[in-house]
């Protein structure tokens, strides 16, 4: 059996395996854990690919940042796991509609497109000579990423820096009903407001 | 290398499993925004798979700027969801009915 065979259908199991697991588990910090690790696999089945920059730019942004972030917030939250039975009864017809619809959709892609005949046994041939010259993946993306979708680059750089700025803004509360350290106040202290001194016996 | 019927089979199996893991989960939003995260993680690989089997680098870049997207999207939305917490002091979805929409 191929290695890359293999290695593919070994992360694509794990993967599938674990995002049921994070939908299925009701420890939101299980959840998290299991999160990172489909973030994990489909980074292995990138690495596979080809596209070696986005495969760790994956493992960077999403586990390094995201889950990150989600574990941050699970701890914070002090989540107590309570079960209320309100019957979501009108919500699993939906989604067990939409989730039929789309698994017939993705069913009938075998039959209509003929996609199986893709699956040939067709030898490589590896030029070394044009492969020891081929453009990396993250040079090809700089080149286009900068030139020709430079505003689209300025857009994203926007995007986070509005989002970044709405968090700061959303989250910062400042409580009044705190005694905090006033720094003002403390320099502006000096030694003859502060210090006097009594005489205790007075000898007459 | 790898069949295109694998890879769109992995992407879009993974956007159903978290279809379904927004659609049936009750208890937290917290896995709510997590299944958001993996659908935009198929469809970035999607877009990935596709531009390398078209031999076109604008799917990449378009797989890029869903990075972007979706780390803006989850920052904000955690936000929301931790004052959400500290006003009602629970995040379960059903008791979600400040707005009475």
């Amino acid at each position: 059996m191929n290695i890359d065979i293999f290695l593919f259908y070994l992360f694509s199991i794990f993967a599938l395996i674990s995002s049921l697991m994070v939908i299925g588990l009701t420890n939101a910090v299980h959840s998290v854990l299991f999160l990172i690790l489909v973030f994990c696999n489909v980074a292995g089945l990138l690495l596979l690919l080809g596209p070696e920059f986005f495969s760790f730019m994956l493992i960077i942004v999403y586990v390094g940042a995201i889950a990150v972030l989600f574990l941050f917030v699970v701890m914070m939250l002090n989540i107590k796991l309570k079960s209320t039975n309100i019957s979501f009864s009108s919500l699993w017809p939906i989604g067990i509609l939409t989730f039929v619809i789309l698994l017939s959709q993705f069913f009938s892609s075998f039959y209509e497109l003929d996609l199986v005949k893709f699956q040939g046994k067709e030898l490589f041939f590896i030029s070394w000579a044009n492969e020891n010259s081929n453009l990396t993946n993250i040079k090809v993306i700089g080149k286009v990423l900068y030139t020709h979708f430079n505003l689209l680059f300025l857009i994203c750089g926007l995007i986070l820096l509005v989002a970044m700025i709405g968090v700061i803004v959303l989250t910062m509360h400042q409580r009044v009903d705190v005694k905090k350290q006033q720094i003002a106040l403390q320099l502006a202290r000096t030694a003859p407001n502060v210090i006097k001194f009594i005489i205790l016996r007075r000898k007459r | 290398m790898f069949q295109q019927l694998n890879c769109t089979n992995i992407s879009s199996l993974l956007f159903l499993v978290s279809l379904l893991g927004i659609f049936l989960n009750q208890k937290n939003i917290l896995v709510m925004l997590m299944s958001l995260e993996m659908m935009f993680l198929s469809i970035s690989f999607n877009l990935i798979f596709s531009s390398i089997r078209l031999d076109d680098i604008i799917g990449q870049i378009f797989s890029l700027l869903i990075l972007t997207v979706a780390a803006a999207e989850s920052s904000i939305g955690l936000a929301i969801l931790v004052i959400y917490y500290r006003i009602r002091s629970t995040i379960t979805v059903e008791l979600m009915n400040l707005m009475k929409g």
